[in-house]
């Protein structure tokens, strides 16, 4: 009986499996599609970078993940959500600018790209009452050693690939 | 009909890939000359504000600190806890030197723990002798500092009103400073009364003393009698009290050493602008001379068609004219986005002071580096564009 019940599970885990295989699979292909639509290869640069910035800091280099003594997120915390949310940003500006080429999805993600690096070092004040987009002070802390400068090379690249893409939009006008 | 600027945008969508060069060299150049013009603008204005700034004639700090050291506190606002031996104060205070104001500081690093908001350097002002600090302090403060408020530098993240805990200690936010681009805006500044509890409080957080003595001074701050010299000042100061572990710097050193690297950084960017420039010109040149010699059938075309001479040329430098927009436009943005990440970074870099140009400034530095960086990609433009415009229809269509 045990055998029987440890044959299923088996058996589910591998139809499980194969469902988010495939899952994957017809993700991958939606995106191939999406890009191949996309007529600009610096379209396709962002997108793929504003996928990477979206996963920055939640998923391959997260912001601290410690509470403050009163219970609340530390600043990094909220750092880290706008973060991802420019990211995102990038990536709906490249499907949303995916068939009309133009020049403002490139300054967008220019703009989107460089917020990220400077409402987190208080260079542009983004605050709400009991929230604010900052780092921590503490050099050691996750925040500033490891997510902090990925996110700076991240950014930093999306805005040459959104420079580059912006000449290529001046020159060939929006068409 | 086809206009001038229509022909002239065809042509640059027909050949993208040397527009994009063009469009970026131009763009390189101009981004190059504002954010130089802003650095050079803000290091000068950086240097007249230390020399406003420092009001002391000399400074008296522990002899165990080096010049570079104290020069390090002052620019980059490392913090440091550092103090005089005992009585430094009143050994200064009997000596003949013409003093006429005399006034002491304290500094204190604070810790990189829960018990402190932030890492930043602590400085405690005597109230009531200080000729430098309170100078400042009197345009954001209509009364006295008390005990258990602090005074924050402009880079710190907080306003008036907010508390900040240091040592364990909830201090109220009586006053930001504006911009000076020294350390003072990472520093904190707070009474004596408030210096003294926290250094008690440091001490027992730490539970180690600060200091083998019971001083409290880490600069004695020195304004001299007007016909008195400040160097003989402090020569005479390291003479008599050298030997108690008390150095005086003579203040103008500091500025006339920055002055010399300002000099020098100020020459390097400036030398590098003109590099960039000649090769910005070089490169614009070559490239409109290769694609004007690519064109010649197509130029000839033109003039058989009865295009004239002029408007050949016109065309051509609508050509340029609107490459070197591009450029000047994308290269001003560029800047503009370079400016702030690099603000932050040349005092650690250069150890210089940096104070950011006003708004109206880099308005102006804007439109006049593209304005400059647009003259530019024409003059490079120039001698291959009439050129062209010179050559007979004839020639033109026999040499292709």
């Amino acid at each position: 009986m045990t055998e029987k019940r440890a044959e299923f599970h088996v058996k589910a885990l591998l139809i499980i499996r194969h469902f988010c295989a495939l899952e994957i699979f017809a993700k991958v292909c939606i995106i191939e599609l999406i890009m191949r639509n996309m007529r600009n290869i610096f379209l396709k640069m962002n997108l793929a970078l504003g996928f990477v910035l979206a996963s920055i800091p939640f998923v391959l280099y997260p912001v601290c993940e410690n509470l403050k003594p009163d219970g609340t997120h530390m600043n990094c915390f909220y750092t880290g959500i706008f973060v991802t949310a420019m990211g995102i940003i990038v990536v709906i500006l490249s499907f949303a600018f995916a068939k009309k080429f133009s020049g403002m999805a490139f300054v967008l993600a220019i703009i989107a790209a460089a917020l990220t690096w400077l409402a987190p070092n208080g260079i542009v004040n983004i605050a709400g009452e009991n929230w604010k987009i900052a780092l921590c002070s503490v050099s050691s802390h996750a925040c500033v050693a490891d997510t902090m400068p990925k996110v700076a090379l991240i950014a930093s690249a999306i805005i040459v690939s959104s420079f580059a893409g912006l000449i290529l939009a001046l020159i060939k006008g929006d068409r | 009909m086809l206009s001038i600027s229509k022909i002239a945008k065809r042509n640059i969508q027909r050949k993208p890939l040397r527009s994009f060069c063009l469009i970026l060299t131009v763009m390189l150049l101009s981004s190059f000359v504002f954010i130089g013009s802003v650095l050079n603008v803000s290091l000068s204005d950086g240097a007249v504000s230390l020399a406003n700034r420092l009001g002391a004639d000399v400074m008296i700090v522990p002899s165990s600190y080096r010049f570079s050291q104290v020069e390090g506190i002052i620019l980059t606002g490392k913090p440091s806890s550092f103090y005089l031996p005992d009585n430094a104060l009143e050994e200064v205070q009997k000596l003949d030197l013409g003093i006429e104001k005399i006034s002491p500081q304290t500094f204190l690093a604070s810790f990189k723990m829960s018990c402190c908001s932030y890492p930043v350097q602590l400085i405690g002002i005597d109230y009531d002798s200080d000729f430098i600090i309170k100078h400042w302090l009197g345009k954001i403060l209509s009364q006295k500092l008390r005990e258990g408020e602090l005074i924050i530098g402009n880079n710190i993240a907080s306003d008036v009103g907010e508390y900040l805990r240091f040592f364990g200690q909830d201090l109220k936010v009586a006053g930001k400073l504006e911009k000076t681009g020294m350390a003072f805006d990472s520093s904190v500044f707070v009474d004596r009364a408030t210096i003294e509890k926290l250094a008690y409080e440091s001490e027992r957080i730490s539970a180690k003393r600060l200091h083998d003595s019971s001083s409290r001074n880490s600069v004695i701050m020195l304004k001299l009698k007007s016909g008195h010299d400040p160097e003989a000042a402090a020569m005479e100061i390291n003479r008599v009290l050298g030997s108690r572990g008390i150095q005086a710097i003579f203040s103008k050193s500091f500025v006339n050493n920055m002055s010399q690297s300002l000099v020098f950084v100020s020459r390097a960017i400036t030398l590098s602008l003109a590099v960039i420039w000649f090769l910005a010109v070089i490169i614009i040149g070559l490239l409109f001379a290769l694609s004007i010699s690519e064109r010649r059938l197509e130029m000839g075309t033109l003039r058989y068609l009865g295009a004239t001479r002029a408007k050949l040329t016109r065309i051509m430098l609508s050509e340029v004219l609107m490459i070197s927009s591009y450029g000047a436009i994308l290269g001003i943005f560029l800047g503009a986005l370079v400016i702030p990440v690099i603000n932050s970074r040349v005092i650690e870099a250069l150890r210089l002071p940096f104070l950011l140009s006003s708004i109206q400034f880099m308005i102006s530095a804007a439109i006049i580096s593209g304005a400059f960086a647009i003259l530019t990609g024409m003059l490079a433009a120039l001698i291959p564009v009439l050129r062209a415009g010179r050559v007979e229809i004839n020639d033109m269509l026999s040499e292709v």
